[in-house]
C-alpha cells in the first residue's frame, strides 16, 4: 500500500472513531452537540502530554486521553442533562463548551498556549488505528444493540414515554454522552500522534459540526451509515487536495445532496449488514440478468 | 376495600388557566374508576399529575398509604404505576416487540453495562443473548394478552391506529403495574370496537388483579366497564356516583351527556 492512501486510510479511520462515539449519542439519544471537537482536544492534549512531557508508552496515553475526555463529559454533562435543558439549548451549551475550551488551552501553561505541542512521534501506525477502530465499533455495536441500546433509543423515539417506562432520562443521556466522550478523545489521542503537533485552533466548531454532519448524514440511529459518513468525510480532503477552496463547498454539497434525496441520512435507523449486502448484491443480480427477483 | 389512591385537593394552573382546580376523590383497590367531562375539562392533566409529568400547584397524591406527589415519573412507574396517552406514543422506530421488552426492562434487567459490551461476542451464546431470549418470550406473554401477539416484530408506526392503542395497553401491563391509568383507549374505535375494547380491559383486570382509572368519551363502554365515576368540568368537581347515580344526575346531563341520554344497555 502507497504511503499516500495509508494515510488517506489513517486519517479516516481516527475520524470514524470519533464519529462512532458521536453517532452512539446523537444518534441514539437524539441530542446533538456542537461541541465534540473539545473532547478531541482533550483527548490530543492528554496523550501529547503525557509521551512528550512524561515520556509514556503510546496505548496506555490513548486510554486514559479516553477516560480523560470522558472525565470531562461528566463535568459538563452532569449539570446540563440533570436540567433536563430543551434539546436545542443542550446543542447551545454544547457550542459554549467547545469555545471555552479552545480558550482554556490557549491559556494554560501545560498545553504552551498558542504555540501548542510540536515534535511528538507519529506513532499513530495503521494496525495501531485499525485495532483501535475495530475495538471501539465492537463496543458501540454491542451497546447500541443491547438494552442500553433500547433504553437510549426509547428515550430518543418519545421520552415522556421513556419515563414512563421507568427509564431513567439523565442515566441514558449521560452514559451515551461519556461514551461519546470516550472515543472521541481516543480519536484525538490518535490524530495528535498522526499529524505529530497539537494546536489550539485545531479544534474548533468547524470540526464539531462536521462530526454532527457525519453522524446526521451517514443516518441517525445506524452506526454504520455513520461510519461510512466518516469516511468518506475524511477522504474528500485528501481527494481534493489541490482545490483546497472546494474543500468546505463539497461538504455542502454533498450534506445537501443527502438532505434532498435521503433525509433520513444514508443508512437512517438501518445497519449495513454483511446479509444486506448480499441480498442487495443479488437483488441486482436479478435485475441485470432480466428475471424478476423475490417480491 | 381500601384505597389504591387517594387524592386530596389537587390543584394545577398553567400560567393564568386553572387546569385542575382542588379535586379530592378516592381510587380503591381493584375496582375501574371512570374520570369524565367535557374536552379541556382537566382530565389528562389529573393524569399528568398523578405520574409526574406536571408537578402539582397543590394538593396531594397518595399511592397505597405513601405520598408521591412531585416525584418524577421513573420514581412513580416504580411504585407500580402505568399509563398509556390519549395522543398515542410509541416508541415509532421499534417493532412491538421491542416496545414491550423496553418496558419489561424496568423489572427484568437481564445484564448490566460490563456484560452488554464486553461479553456479547458473534456467534458465540452468553447471558445477553439469553437474557434478550427470555425477554422476549415475557413479551410475547404481554403481546398476546392484548391480542397482538402475530404483529411483534411489525414496527411500531406500521400498526394501524387501533393496535397502536393496544401496543400501548400491552406496554403499560409490562411494567406490571397494580394500578393502570387509560387515557382515552378507544379513541377512534366505532361503538363494537370500543365494547370489544371494554371486554378485553375487564379481562385484563381480572387476570392481573389490577386497579383500573381510566379516562373516556365512549359512555357505552364507561357505564359499561366502570364501577365507579368522577365527573370533572372546568376542572372542578361536578359528581361523583355509581354509573347508574352519574346517569341520572342533572348536573351531568345538563354540562356533559346532554338532556336526554340514556345508555343503551340499562
Ligand atoms: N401543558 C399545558 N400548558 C398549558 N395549558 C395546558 C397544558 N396542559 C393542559 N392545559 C390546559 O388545561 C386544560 C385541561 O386540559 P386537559 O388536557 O387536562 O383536558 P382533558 O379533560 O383531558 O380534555 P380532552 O377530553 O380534550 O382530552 C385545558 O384548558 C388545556 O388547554
Ligand atoms: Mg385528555
Amino acid at each position: 500500500m502507497s504511503y499516500y492512501v495509508q494515510g488517506v486510510l489513517i486519517m479516516a479511520m481516527i475520524n470514524a472513531i470519533s464519529v462512532v462515539g458521536l453517532s452512539v449519542f446523537t444518534g441514539f439519544t437524539g441530542l446533538m452537540s456542537l461541541g465534540h471537537a473539545a473532547f478531541i482536544a482533550i483527548g490530543a492534549y492528554t496523550a501529547a502530554i503525557l509521551t512528550k512531557l512524561y515520556g509514556f508508552p503510546f496505548v496506555p496515553s490513548v486510554v486514559l486521553a479516553g477516560i480523560m475526555a470522558g472525565m470531562v463529559s461528566l463535568v459538563i454533562g452532569i449539570p446540563t442533562l440533570r436540567a433536563k435543558l430543551r434539546s436545542d439549548y443542550f446543542t447551545i451549551a454544547t457550542l459554549g463548551f467547545g469555545e471555552a475550551m479552545r480558550v482554556l488551552l490557549e491559556n494554560l501553561p501545560i498545553t504552551q498556549g498558542a504555540r501548542g505541542l510540536p515534535g511528538l512521534t507519529p506513532y499513530s501506525t495503521l494496525p495501531v488505528v485499525f485495532i483501535f477502530f475495530v475495538l471501539v465499533t465492537f463496543v458501540a455495536k454491542n451497546f447500541v444493540f443491547s438494552r442500553y441500546g433500547r433504553m437510549a433509543i426509547a428515550v430518543r423515539e418519545d421520552f415522556v414515554a421513556a419515563e414512563m417506562a421507568g427509564i431513567n432520562l439523565f442515566n441514558v443521556r449521560l452514559r451515551s454522552l461519556f461514551f461519546s466522550a470516550v472515543c472521541a478523545g481516543i480519536g484525538g489521542a490518535f490524530q495528535a500522534h498522526y499529524i505529530t503537533y497539537i494546536q489550539p485552533n485545531m479544534f474548533t466548531n468547524v470540526q464539531s459540526t462536521l462530526l454532527t454532519a457525519s453522524v446526521v448524514a451517514g443516518g441517525m440511529g445506524s452506526l454504520t451509515g455513520p461510519i461510512i459518513a466518516a469516511l468518506v468525510f475524511a477522504a474528500i480532503p485528501e481527494v481534493l487536495r489541490v482545490a483546497n477552496m472546494w474543500r468546505l463547498v463539497a461538504y455542502g454539497g454533498i450534506l445537501v445532496a443527502i438532505m434532498v434525496f435521503r433525509p433520513q441520512g444514508i443508512f437512517g435507523y438501518k445497519e449495513l449488514t454483511f446479509k444486506g449486502i448480499y441480498r442487495g448484491y443479488k437483488h441486482l443480480a436479478a435485475k441485470v440478468t432480466g428475471q424478476g427477483g423475490a417480491k | 376495600m381500601t384505597a389504591a389512591m387517594e387524592i386530596k385537593n389537587l390543584s394545577k394552573n398553567f400560567g393564568g388557566i386553572v387546569a385542575v382546580e382542588d379535586l379530592t376523590f378516592d381510587i380503591k383497590k381493584g375496582e375501574i374508576m371512570g374520570i369524565i367531562g367535557p374536552n379541556g375539562a382537566g382530565k389528562t392533566t389529573v393524569f399528568n399529575l398523578i405520574t409526574g409529568v406536571y408537578k402539582p400547584t397543590a394538593g396531594t397524591v397518595i399511592f397505597e398509604g405513601k405520598d408521591i406527589t412531585g416525584q418524577a415519573p421513573d420514581a412513580i412507574v416504580r411504585k407500580g404505576i402505568a399509563r398509556t396517552f390519549q395522543n398515542i406514543r410509541l416508541f415509532k422506530h421499534l417493532s412491538a416487540l421491542d416496545n414491550v421488552i423496553t418496558a419489561l426492562d424496568l423489572n427484568y434487567p437481564m445484564y448490566n453495562l460490563a456484560e452488554a459490551i464486553a461479553l456479547n461476542l458473534p456467534f458465540i451464546p452468553g447471558k445477553v443473548k439469553r437474557g434478550e431470549k427470555s425477554l422476549q418470550e415475557k413479551a410475547m406473554f404481554f403481546l398476546e394478552m392484548v391480542g397482538i401477539g402475530d404483529k411483534a416484530n411489525i414496527r411500531a408506526d406500521a400498526l394501524p391506529y387501533g393496535l397502536q392503542r393496544k401496543l400501548e395497553i400491552a406496554r403499560a401491563l409490562a411494567l406490571e403495574p397494580t394500578l393502570l391509568l387509560l387515557d382515552e383507549p378507544a379513541a377512534g374505535m366505532n361503538p363494537e370496537e370500543s365494547m370489544d375494547l371494554a371486554r378485553l380491559i375487564k379481562q385484563i383486570q381480572i387476570k392481573l388483579n389490577l386497579t383500573v382509572f381510566l379516562i373516556e368519551h365512549h359512555m357505552d363502554l364507561v357505564m359499561e366497564l366502570c364501577d365507579h365515576l368522577f365527573v370533572v368540568n372546568f376542572g372542578r368537581e361536578l359528581a361523583e356516583g355509581s354509573p347508574a347515580e352519574i346517569q341520572a344526575n342533572p348536573a351531568v346531563l345538563k354540562a356533559y351527556l346532554g338532556e336526554g341520554y340514556k345508555h343503551a344497555q340499562s
